[in-house]
């Protein structure tokens, strides 16, 4: 793992995900992410701590020299570092693995699109006239989401959405600013900032949430 | 920020607009005039329909002027609005941004004041 011609801005040094739960994944392993504690990083190690039985179960699985993913998600976006086995003392229940120095951010939070259906409505000038249309998102950032909507909306057209959320909808104006098949994508141009913070903490929750169940 | 009002605001040559909202079930579209403006708020005027907001509802207004399209969102300011004489309503709003959308909605506006 190299992190060489990345910025410093988008690097974070392992040492300050000390007390951290990060997701671990065995590259090529269909078994999934696992939750581990960052136990902390010396001499070119970084020890881990299996979260629970099925973190333990995996852990006990691999063996030296297997590569393995470690992954976070904070305020940056998601964060990723390539690393590979060194041991796993059962005893200690400790995994060590080669400190991979510094996480890069995979995904920053601003433009980062996550997988996601959502019904909603659009609202677009056509002509002058403003035009209904219902839908369902297929992926939505902190900026702008592309849906699938029926009838279409023209490029450029300035639009209103209504995303329902689960905890209510929440009422956006953009305008669209491409299509690639069935997709419409709408860049967000207004929003309040307590109706951002509340998509953006929605959307990281989706995103635990899958990075739980080990998807995405 | 004062809310527009004919007084208060600036008038201007009535302006047709369509003020899209979130019912209980569905988004939608009210049409409506344009009163009044100042450069943070404007006074609109509904016929007999008009959209039930609750304070801390958004609305979007969505308008074409000449070959230009806008999307700006709104506050409603002073709900539930005023009754007019003719069983019309008047409501405040204000642009939620300050940003490049609003600002060229504004001053599509001025352009149509100074035409008048």
């Amino acid at each position: 793992m190299t992190n060489q011609g990345l910025a410093v801005q988008e690097l974070r040094e392992v040492r300050e995900l000390r007390g951290s739960l990060v997701s671990v994944v065995a590259i090529g392993n269909p078994m999934g992410s696992f939750p581990f504690w960052v136990n902390g990083n010396a001499n070119g190690t970084l020890v881990l701590l299996p979260d629970g039985v099925r973190a333990r179960t995996f852990a006990e699985s691999l063996t030296a020299d297997d590569p393995l993913l470690v992954s976070v998600i904070d305020v940056f976006g998601r964060l990723q570092a390539q690393t590979a086995v060194q041991s796993y003392d059962p005893e200690l229940t400790e995994l060590r693995v080669v400190d991979p120095g510094y996480l890069h951010v995979l995904h920053r939070r601003g433009a980062f699109r996550l997988d996601l259906e959502l019904g909603l409505e659009i609202a677009s000038l056509r002509d002058g006239r403003v035009v209904l249309a219902a839908g369902d998102s297929l992926d939505i950032s902190n900026t702008g989401l592309a849906a699938h909507v029926v009838g279409g909306v023209e490029i450029g057209a300035p639009v209103a959405v209504s995303m329902k959320l689960p905890d209510g909808p929440l009422l956006a104006v953009g305008a669209v600013v491409g299509h690639s098949g069935e997709r419409t994508r709408v860049q967000f141009t207004q929003l309040t900032p307590a109706d951002r913070k509340r998509l953006a903490l929605y959307l990281r929750r989706v995103e635990i949430a899958l990075a739980a169940q080990g998807i995405g | 920020m004062p809310p527009a009002n004919t007084s208060a605001g600036n008038e201007i040559i009535p302006l047709a607009v369509t003020i899209t909202y979130r019912s209980t079930k569905r988004l939608e579209t009210i049409p409506a005039t344009v009163l009044a403006r100042t450069s943070g708020a404007m006074l609109v005027r509904f016929e007999r329909r008009h959209p039930y907001l609750n304070p801390g509802d958004l609305a979007a207004l969505l308008v074409q002027i000449e070959e230009d399209g806008f999307a700006v969102l709104l506050k409603p300011l002073d709900l539930p609005g005023r009754l007019t004489v003719d069983g019309g309503r008047e409501i405040s709003f204000a642009f939620v941004a300050r940003d490049d959308a609003t600002t060229r909605f504004l001053e599509a506006l001025q352009a149509r004041q100074k035409q008048g």
